[in-house]
Parts: C-alpha cells; structure tokens; sequence
C-alpha cells in the first residue's frame, strides 16, 4: 500500500541507495597484494597496523624523511609519479625497503636508472616448512635468518653513474633460480647460494631491495617484524599506499579507514550528507 | 532454525577437515624433484673431493630432510657414506684408520653410484640428467682413488705377494707367493668381504719364501652378502709375525658369480580340481630347490626336489588348501650352490573356480495382479541354495531338494528388480555360485490404486489451482503442513488484490455496496460481473442505479488504466447516492 505513493516510493529508493552504497563501500573486497586492508597472505594488514599510512604523494612533503623508514609495495608497476616523492624523501636522508613482484621492484629500478632483468623464480625444494617460502640471510650470517615469499633472481648490469645495487641478503646453499619454468630443477640451472636482497645507496638515504613477492606481507609479518625494527632502528615506519589510487573503490574504501579501524566521523559525515541530499530530491519532486 | 544450525555445523566441519587436510599435505611434504637431488649431489661430492667442511654440513642437514620413499634408503646410505668419509679423512693424519676401515669405506661410497643413477631414472628428464649422472661418478672413482691411495700408504711394504690379476670362479684355487724377510714368521692368510671374514687359512711354511693356495669363496658361502650376480671384490689379507710386531699385506681378489638358468612351464589357465604338468628345465645339474604357490596373501610349498637335472616334470593337483580361484603365482626357488647363487623365477597362473550344475528359470518380465511371482532353481542335492532380492522384494521359500522354488512379492507398482541367486557347497567341493538377474514386475492392483489416487488428487487440485499457485508464492516450503491456514490467507491476499489496494475511490465504492446492503466482490468475480449480479438487484431507483454504474465504471479506471480518477468526483457520487436512497425511503 506504501508503495502506491510515488513520493514514499522515492524517498525510500534514495534511502535504501545510500545505506547500499555505504555497506557496499565497507563490503567492497580488499583482495588487493600489498594493500594495508588485505587480510590475505601478501596483504600488509599486520604491517598496516602497526604503522603510519601514507595515502597521498603530498603527504610525504611533510614528514622528517630522516626519522623514517617507508615500505613500499605494489602488485604492478607503479606510474613514476607515485614513487618520485619517496625518492625526494630518500635523498633526503629516509631508508625504504622495497619488494613485491618483479613488474614492480624491476620497474622501480629502472626508474633509478638501474638496469635489471628478471632471470626466474628461485626455489629451495629443502625448506619444507611452507611452500615458496625461503629461509634467507643477511650478508656477514650474524644476525637470525629471515624469510622470503615467492622470491626470484635478478641479474644487474653493472652501474653506469652513481647508483649502484650490492647483494646483501642471500639464500641457504641449495636453492636454484627455475629458468626454465616449470618449478622442477633442469640441468644447468644455477644451483648454490643466491643473492635475493640488495642494498643501494641514494643521496642520504639507504634503499634495501628483497626480490621477493612477500617479506612484510601477512603471511610472513610475524617472523619477520624482528628485521623491519632492525631497519627502521628506531624511526618511524610508514606504508606507502598512494599508489592505491589507482584503484578509485579501494582508495576510497581506504579514506573511510585509520590504522585503528573504520573512521566514525567519515561514515557519519558522509550518511547525514546523504539523507539530506535525499530529502531535497524528494521535496523537489512533490513540490513539482 | 534446524536447518540453518545444520548448515552452520556442515560448514565448520567442512572448515576443520580443509586445515586437517592442509596440515596432513604440508606433513607429509617430501622432495620429489630427482633432478634437483642429483644435482644436490654432486655439489656435496665436489665438496668431499677438496675436503671443504661444507660438504660434511650439507651431509647432515639432507639426512634430515624428507625424501621421496624411492629414492629415500639410497639417499640416507650415501650421505652417511659421505659423513664417514670425512670422518676417515679428519683421522687420517693422526694414523687412527685401520686399512678394514678404508675398505669398507669404498664398499659403502658405492650406494652413492647406486643413488645417482636411481635419481637418473625418476627425474623428469632422464636424457639431461645423464650428464649429472656420469659426472658423479667420475668423481666418485677420484674419490675412491683417494682412499686406495691411502690405504697403500698404510699397507706394509715388508711382505711381498705376489697373485694372479684375474677373474677367479668360485671354488677355484687362488695362488699365492709370499715372500717375508728374515726374522718374519708367515702365519695366516684371510679373506674378507667388507669386514666379514669369509676363509682364513694358516701358513705353515718353514721358509720365508711360501707358496699358499687359497679357495675363492664358493657361492652358497657368500649368498647371504653377495647379492647381485658379476664380479665380487674380497679383500685378501697376510700376515706375518715380525719379532713381537704383527706385518699385515693386503690384496684384492675378483670373483665372479652368476645365478643357474633355470625354467618353469605350466599352463596359464587351470580349473580348480585339475591335474596340471608343470615342467622344470636347469642347465646345470644337482639343483635343489622348492616349488611355491601363492594364492593371494597365502605362499605354500607345493613339491620339493632334491636332484634337478635337465628336465624334471612335476604333476600338480590344483585344489585347495594351496590353490584358490583367482590370481595364483607358482614360485620355483633354487637353493645356492658352490657355482651358483640362489635363484627364483616366478610363472603366472589363473584359477578358475568349479561350479555346480544350476538351472535357474525365471521370467525377465513379470505382470501380475498382486506383485507375487516365482522363480524356480535346479542343482544338484546336498547344496544351499539363497535367494535374495533387492529393496521392496519379499522372498519366501516354497519348497524342494533339488528343485527349489521361490515365491517374491513387491508391493511396487512397476519395479526393476535385481534377485542374487547363490548355491555353496557346505562340503567344499564347489566353489560358491552366485547368479544376479534384474527383472521387471508390473504389479497390476497397486497401479491401478496409484492411478486411482493420482486421478484424484489432480481433480481436487484443478478446483484450487489459482488458490494453489499463490500458496506456493506466499507458503514456500511449508504449504504442505499448513495448506488450510494458507489457503485462507491467499483467498484474504486475492481479496485485498481484487479491491483495489488501497484505491481510495474503490474504497468508497465498497463502502457504499455495503451501506446498500450488497456483498463485495468474490475472487472470480470482475468488477461488471459483480454489479449486474449483486449491485442492479438491489436498488430499485433508476437514478441510483446510474449513478452506481457510473461509479463503478470511475472505480474500474482508477484501478486498471494509468491515470487515476478524482476522489472528489467520487465523493460526490458517494453523497448522492445516500441522499438519494434516503429521499427515496422517506
């Protein structure tokens, strides 16, 4: 019977919109590697909890870049123009620990003028413990063994200006690069100890590059939190997640977020903003 | 609430098994990947050749690491020959290595041969593993290289022996010609393989020059360490007493073995209770031996023979306890001799089992009036016949001795039925026959009730079939437990439908047929049909009968056309109306 009423019918259409468009904002997936709201394996949810986001390229113009240490991963390649800030920020004196897949960190490199090829997935059938998961140390064997998610080879050709990229973390003894791929070893396969994190130099700052799809990742956050507080040597850590925005739902999902949960002023700014455009609609309409 | 709980509990159930799965995947993880093993191998062997620590390190963790169940044994021999090799090495210069110890040393490096060329087979490409393959054991005789060597250097040069480099046979006398320096007594010469020792015979020669002759061990002495037919190296021991020292010299001895070509012919099928010939051909005599049969788990001696020459012929009862119906393998084992070692050839065989003679009449198809049919089985006396039959199948047994018939009734109305007729022998002498037959049975009084109560149930259906359609929008699943509630509720749903839901103008209208003393509309009935049998009766004024027509024809277009009517123009039909029926009774 309420349905008969065009004016009820609407102003209970606009209504039901904004609670939908605001569950299917909080309901949006966060299947996305490296987001700080994924809870899957290459998601940095752990990471994001404890750390400080940075969600725009600006944001990074206001910090003491030699009070931090920023992660920085991405499923892809990344446009240039989201990581020229933190480059600026590195300069200046900011350590960065990057990883992710191999379009991402190769790209990056390029990027610095670095030239590098990806050569194959590098695995150690003898660490058992969890599949594509490598046990990894850092150069000089002092300091306890990490763990790398799906790591792979790099080859680097040498430096042509001052940027130059130095080995600094490698595998156990028997892990082989797959070149031909097809996860079995072949023979002529590099087969020994494996460099799979590199350290460069770039202005003031330090860059630790992993050639892993996972180090800070859900999967692997808590064996590892004990290298990242080795890193960051006391700085702050901050997740670099501009780069999110070119995922517009996500980002925007994100926005409504804080480190410590859902945003309550955002939600209910954005749900009175709505029920008030809603009811100028419908008065306009019966008005008419 | 039920089936949601249910769903709930299926659902983590599910969620348990899955993480109890995973964990069982993730424990019996096991390296598969050959290719990779071998190449694992020869990184540890080049390690071992230059002595570097890192081979003894990577020998204890890949003992620690699961390996797949082929290759796993070979796997654990060879790096604990690894691990033993670096042992003898570390004491090698402290002089705490006895000569025994090198040679066993090069018996166990031999599993590591073993090992590369099994990893050779099971990787996933034999052709390029190859290489890797051959590459190991080039370094595995450099590395042997490096323990003779050693083991020269502890050797005494005091004692010269002299032997004939050949390949002996077993049994063959081996020459020796020893010379001692004086003051050196010879006493004994020992033969070992690995650290067993298998001869030692003393010297007696009064001069320090000593021929002695030494029997190459025979076959049935060594069987139990020699397990593969080719040559076998024993290691040759002398010894001297020297004053109050011992002087020992070493040698190595080949002897070649080789296993009796024996043959076994038998039929490959056999009834159960037949006498078969099974022939037994060796092309050396005096072999001894044992013939088997293996019916499933159970292996039973079937004849024995002591003096096999050329070819023996053997009959064989096929009967129980050795032999059953099935798969049966007839194993020929001979026993070692002083050429030969012990052999075992295997011939296949099939089993048929001895059935009764049986007849068994039954129809494929059966219409019957109740259901109940026969079947009648004939064999021969002294056997249990059973009778069974599928679900909804009664059987009852009638009466014979060697005719037995079965009376089975179903209560179904057409059904396939599937009837096992099995016969046993309680005394043994036949194996158990067992006949399955489906038939067809039309039972012709209980599809007549079905049809009956289908014809019924359709008609009592075709009365309500719109009142039926709305239970099932609006009932769902519960229609059938609460049919009569719901049919109530769906003639009240088709009411509020039919008077126009919420249409103010109809709601006048109504209000007015009953103010006039009329009934509102049924679920069958439109809105015309209702007026000229309800609404024209009742009012007597040929004014109020327009005026009513005219609103009913209003209400018709505010419920069914697009554009509503004016409610005040039905008000005002509303009033008129009652004023003019109230004028009319004054």
């Amino acid at each position: 019977v309420l349905l008969r009423g065009q004016s009820s019918r609407i102003l209970l259409a606009m209504l039901l919109a904004i609670v939908a468009s605001i569950a299917t904002i909080l309901a949006v997936p966060t299947r996305l590697d490296y987001y700080v709201l994924d809870q899957g394996d290459l998601g940095h949810y752990k990471l994001g909890e404890e750390s400080s986001w940075i969600l725009s390229t600006r944001e990074l113009d206001n910090v003491e870049c030699k009070g931090v240490l920023i992660v920085a991963a991405a499923p892809r390649r990344v446009d240039p123009k989201y990581l020229a800030p933190i480059n600026r920020c590195v300069e200046s004196g900011a350590s960065l620990v990057l990883y992710g897949p191999p379009e991402f960190v190769v790209g990056y490199l390029e990027d610095l003028g670095i030239v590098a090829h990806y050569r194959g997935e590098v695995f150690n059938p003898l660490n058992t413990a969890r599949e594509r998961v490598v046990v990894a140390y850092l150069e000089g064997g002092e300091a306890a063994p990490f763990y790398i998610y799906s790591p792979y080879s790099i080859s680097v050709e040498p430096a042509r200006g001052d940027v130059a990229l130095e080995p600094y973390g490698y595998t156990g003894p028997l892990a082989f690069i797959d070149e031909v791929p097809n996860e079995l070893y072949d023979v002529g396969e590099p087969l020994g100890v494996l460099p799979v994190a590199y350290i460069l130099r770039l202005g003031d700052g330090l860059i630790y590059v992993f050639t892993a799809r996972g180090v800070f990742t859900n999967n692997l956050y808590d064996y590892n939190s004990k290298l990242l507080r080795e890193l960051a040597s006391g700085r702050k850590i901050l997740v670099y997640q501009a780069w999110v925005q070119e995922e517009l739902v996500l980002y925007f999902k994100i926005l409504l977020y804080t480190p410590r949960g859902i945003s309550p002023y955002y939600v209910v700014a954005t749900t009175l903003l709505s029920i008030m455009v809603a009811v100028y609609v419908v008065k306009q309409i019966r008005g008419g | 609430l039920m089936t949601k709980l249910a769903g709930a509990w299926l659902a983590i159930a599910l969620i348990v098994l899955l993480a109890i799965f995973r964990e069982a995947v993730a424990a019996s993880y096991t390296v598969e990947d050959c290719a990779y093993l071998l190449a694992v191998l020869e990184k540890v062997v080049d390690y071992a050749l230059v002595a570097d620590s890192r081979g003894l390190e990577l020998s204890r963790m890949l003992l620690e690491v699961p390996i797949s169940p082929r290759v796993a044994q070979l796997h654990r021999e060879s790096y604990l020959a690894i691990i033993s090799y670096y042992d003898v090495l570390s004491r090698i210069p402290t002089g705490r290595v006895s000569f025994s110890e090198l040679y066993l040393l090069t018996v166990r490096l031999d599993a590591i041969s073993s090992y590369a060329r099994s990893l050779q087979t099971c990787s996933h490409d034999p052709e390029s593993s190859h290489a890797m393959r051959a590459r190991v054991e080039l370094k595995l005789l450099r590395l042997k290289q490096l323990i003779l060597d050693s083991m020269r250097s502890i050797g005494s040069d005091l004692l010269e022996v002299q032997v004939e480099d050949r390949v002996y046979e077993p049994g063959d006398y081996i020459a020796l010609n020893i010379k001692a320096p004086d003051g050196c007594r010879l006493r004994e010469v020992s033969l070992y393989h690995g650290l067993r020792l298998i001869n030692r015979v003393d010297l007696n020669c009064t001069l320090q020059d000593c021929i002695a002759l030494v029997k190459a061990p025979t076959a049935d002495q060594v069987e139990d360490v020699v397990k593969t037919e080719g040559i076998a190296k024993f290691l040759l021991q002398v010894e001297a007493a020297c004053g109050e020292a011992h002087v020992k010299a070493y040698r190595f001895i080949s002897v070649q073995y080789q296993r009796p070509q024996i043959l076994l012919d038998a039929p490959t099928v056999v009834s159960r209770g037949e006498k078969v010939n099974v022939t037994i051909h060796s092309e050396i005599g005096g072999l001894r031996g044992v013939l088997l049969a293996k019916c499933g788990v159970n292996e039973s001696v079937v004849a024995n023979f002591t003096q096999l020459d050329g070819s023996q012929l053997i009959e064989l009862e096929v009967d129980r306890p050795h032999f059953t119906p099935g798969y049966c393998v007839l194993k020929l084992c001979v026993n070692a001799t002083s050429k030969t070692l012990p052999q075992c050839i295997e011939r296949s065989i099939m089993v048929l089992p001895r059935y009764p003679r049986v007849s068994i009449i039954a129809l494929q198809t059966h219409l019957t009036a109740t259901g109940v049919f026969e079947i009648a089985v004939q064999t021969e006396r002294g056997l249990n016949v059973r009778v069974k039959g599928s679900a909804l199948a009664f059987v009852a047994e009638s009466s014979g001795v060697e005719e037995h018939t079965y009376t089975i009734f179903t209560p179904l109305p057409v059904a396939t039925l599937d009837i096992e007729v099995s016969i046993e022998d309680p005394r043994g002498w036949y194996d158990t026959y067992v006949h399955r037959e489906r038939v067809i049975v039309v039972n012709a009084l209980s599809l007549t009730a079905l049809i009956v109560a289908g014809f019924l149930a359709i008609t009592a259906l075709r009365e309500r079939e719109r009142v039926f359609t709305i239970i099932l929008k609006t009932g769902g699943v519960r229609v059938g437990r609460r049919l009569r509630e719901a049919v109530k509720k769906a003639g009240e749903l088709l009411i509020s439908f039919k008077l126009g839901l919420g249409s103010k103008v109809a709601e006048l209208y109504y209000d007015l047929v009953e103010k006039l003393g009329g009934r509102l509309p049924e679920v069958h009935e439109t809105l015309r049909e209702h007026f000229y049998v309800v609404v024209e009766p009742l009012v007597k004024s040929e004014l109020v009968k327009r005026l009513m027509k005219r609103f009913m024809s209003i209400v018709e277009k505010d419920l069914y056309s697009p554009r509503r009517q004016s409610v005040e123009e039905a008000e005002e039909i509303y009033e008129g109306v009652l004023s003019a029926v109230e004028g009319s009774e004054q």
